[in-house]
């Protein structure tokens, strides 16, 4: 059922058992997991059904730190999120990246990959990603075009990627909302207020708001926020009046820990002999494709964070602008139209430099991805200035540390000690990983992946989440996505936003009774 | 004429074949190659300004490899320390080859001008810019 809150009687009550803010891939995930169950779920979208411009203002918010896309264009508000802008890469996590690593401040989660695998495979059918196959050998057997570079897999080793077509889940998934009787959609729905028990123990309701001037109450059992990183944040620390530094943040936590990918070309690869390596390649209908990861074993031996490197023609790669380059228009429409423009130009120009290079496939640029370690000074905090709906609006601070770009150069020195080992070809840093300064240049993008600033944990003092992604002391409070990850892994966040989204729906529906 | 063309193509097609390593055993052989200052697989992705640049920085940042003869007998000495004769290109080329691999395996390597490469190589860079 959709209903359009701005056609709503002013100050009308909405009740329900589940009420979930925001309606991104996290909370459509769980929405549709609700479907046709007796409970009724409440989706509340502060958007409609396309885009506009007048809502996507509400996320606008200043930046400071390492340069990064304007905060207006970086995530969508409107039914189906981001997912209406994102290019579809995914891959699984690594069970170290839910260790406790002691080369790295703040690692850790309180649960374990298996945790989360669990509801990987329903994830990936609601990404369409394919058959659930991670394993190299798989896809090696599958497609005979298909060679893996042989290296020592305790250095580096094929990591398998799956592309999503990408899903648009506003498209995809609304009728299915839409029709799902027992789920109540309101669109112009944005949450200015969360309420909570006198005792701050449990959330009696939120209060919504839109343009048209009507503001409404929803009350339900359980609360799930699900609007990403910065907007889960914002909405908590806004919440102040009860709490003066805002719902679940008794230890100072929300907002802290904000990460995200440090994406940048690496260097150069030469290969002795030509060959496309097809396994890594990347072109336009790629389903499946390897990066070249650091294995485990190198990461604790040398003290750097997870990260891996994909391979382009160095035709192509020596070419490509920055993504926070091309990405710099506080439109999210016109940044997506230069990412376009910028790609149309640039295929143009490849072809014909195919056509004039003797052989695009004996030398690859190289591109790294890297997560970022969880650092307390990387953050959303609060902006003096409000939005039209007078909501304190979300400033952003990215920061980056030197462990970011050693295992930059790690990687990449690794890869070059690969091929000359067995003799594939030779290995050219990029300059900045040969100069003096610790950290990464300003031209380092992100990957548009939101994570952290409501951290899981089982100890309050160390996280705003437990491990079944409640909020510490509010019993009925729930965060759902990428926000909620005390470490952001080496892969985009997507499908393990969903799974951990399914992973929370599935436990409130094992708990719906026990939990109020 | 079918048969002619076939012939023809197929005798190209044979020659180009076998030119490959009969050029690479007349290089090693020629007394103009020197194995000892040419790294092998670097000057296929380097000219010689970048294996002098090379060389030139290894020598700056290893002071005490800073000379022709110190270079020439680390570059000519085998595991047991047993030196090759420089005259042999072809043994020269050989123990290189041996030894650059045997570096990139134990991560014996130097990062100079962004590029990876072995300890050998780099000492090679160095003699290169030395003569």
């Amino acid at each position: 059922m959709h209903i359009d809150a701005r056609q709503l009687d002013n100050q009308s009550i909405i009740e329900g058992d589940i009420c979930i803010i925001g309606a991104g891939a996290a909370g459509i995930s769980i929405a549709l997991d609700w479907a046709d169950t007796p409970h009724k779920v409440i989706l509340l979208e502060g958007g409609g059904f396309e885009y506009d411009d007048r809502i996507q203002e509400l996320y606008n918010g200043k930046l400071t730190g390492h340069p990064y896309y304007p905060m207006k264009a970086s995530r969508l508000h409107y039914f189906g999120g981001s997912t209406g802008h994102w290019g579809g890469m995914c891959s699984t996590f690594d069970e170290i990246d839910f260790v406790k690593r002691d080369w790295v401040e703040n690692s850790g989660w309180p649960i374990k990959l298996e945790d989360i695998a669990a509801f990987y495979p329903k994830a990936h059918d609601i990404l369409d990603l394919g058959p659930y196959e991670w394993d190299v050998q798989y896809w090696l057997k599958k497609n005979p075009s298909f060679k893996m570079l042989p290296f020592d897999k305790d250095v580096l080793w094929s990591k398998m990627w799956h592309f999503s077509p990408p899903t648009r889940f506003g498209s995809k998934y609304k009728d299915a909302v839409v029709n799902a009787k027992n789920i109540h959609l309101y669109t112009y729905a944005n949450v200015v207020d969360i309420t909570a028990t006198e005792n701050i123990a449990s959330i009696k309701q939120v209060t919504v708001k839109n343009y048209a001037g009507k503001e409404h109450t929803v009350k339900a059992k359980h609360f799930i926020l699900a609007c990403c990183s910065i907007q889960n944040a914002r909405i908590l620390l806004s919440c102040n009046k009860q709490v003066p530094a805002g719902l679940g943040n008794n230890n100072n936590l929300v907002g802290r820990y904000f990460m995200e990918h440090a994406e940048i070309k690496s260097g150069e690869m030469w290969l002795n002999r030509s060959n496309p390596l097809m396994l890594y390649k990347m072109v336009l209908q790629t389903k499946v494709r390897a990066e070249l990861a650091i294995s485990s074993k190198k990461q604790e031996e040398l003290k750097v964070l997870n990260g891996s490197v994909s391979l382009m023609p160095l035709e192509y790669s020596r070419n490509t602008i920055p993504s926070v380059k091309l990405w710099s228009h506080e439109d999210p429409r016109e940044s997506l139209d230069s990412l376009h423009e910028y790609s149309k130009l640039d295929k143009r120009n490849f072809f014909q430099r195919i056509f004039s290079t003797k052989d695009i496939f004996q030398s690859f640029g190289l591109f790294t991805r890297v997560e970022c370690v969880p650092n307390p000074d990387s953050r959303v905090v609060l902006s003096d200035e409000k939005d039209e709906l007078g909501m304190p609006r979300a400033n952003l601070h990215w920061a980056l540390s030197p462990i970011d770009k050693k295992t930059v150069y790690t990687i990449n020195k690794l890869l070059g000690q690969q091929m000359g080992a067995i003799g594939l070809g030779r290995v050219k840093l990029a300059d900045y990983l040969m100069d003096k300064d610790d950290n990464l240049p300003d031209y380092t993008s992100g990957g548009w992946h939101h994570i952290g600033t409501t951290r899981m944990s089982d100890d309050p003092k160390t996280g705003v989440v437990d491990a079944n992604c409640k909020v510490h002391g509010i019993n009925n409070l729930h965060i759902a996505g990428a926000s909620c990850y005390p470490t952001g892994g080496a892969v985009n966040p997507t499908l393990t936003c969903v799974a951990i989204s399914l992973r929370l729906s599935d436990h409130l529906k094992k708990n719906m009774k026990a939990i109020v | 004429m079918k048969r002619r063309k076939f012939l023809w193509i197929g005798s190209a097609v044979v020659l180009a074949v076998a030119s490959v390593p009969a050029y690479r055993y007349y290089k090693r052989k020629s007394k103009f190659y020197n194995p000892l200052v040419t790294p092998n697989e670097l000057s296929r992705f380097c000219d010689e300004g970048i294996i002098r640049d090379i060389g030139i920085s290894y020598r700056n940042m290893t002071s005490a490899e800073n000379e022709k003869k110190k270079l020439t007998d680390l570059l000519l000495a085998d595991d047991d320390g047993k030196l090759t004769g420089e005259w042999d290109n072809e043994a020269v080329f050989e123990l290189i080859d041996k030894k650059v691999r045997k570096d990139f395996k134990e991560d014996k390597l130097q990062v100079i001008k962004g590029w990876v490469i072995s300890t050998t190589e780099a000492r090679q860079c160095a003699l290169f810019s030395l003569t």
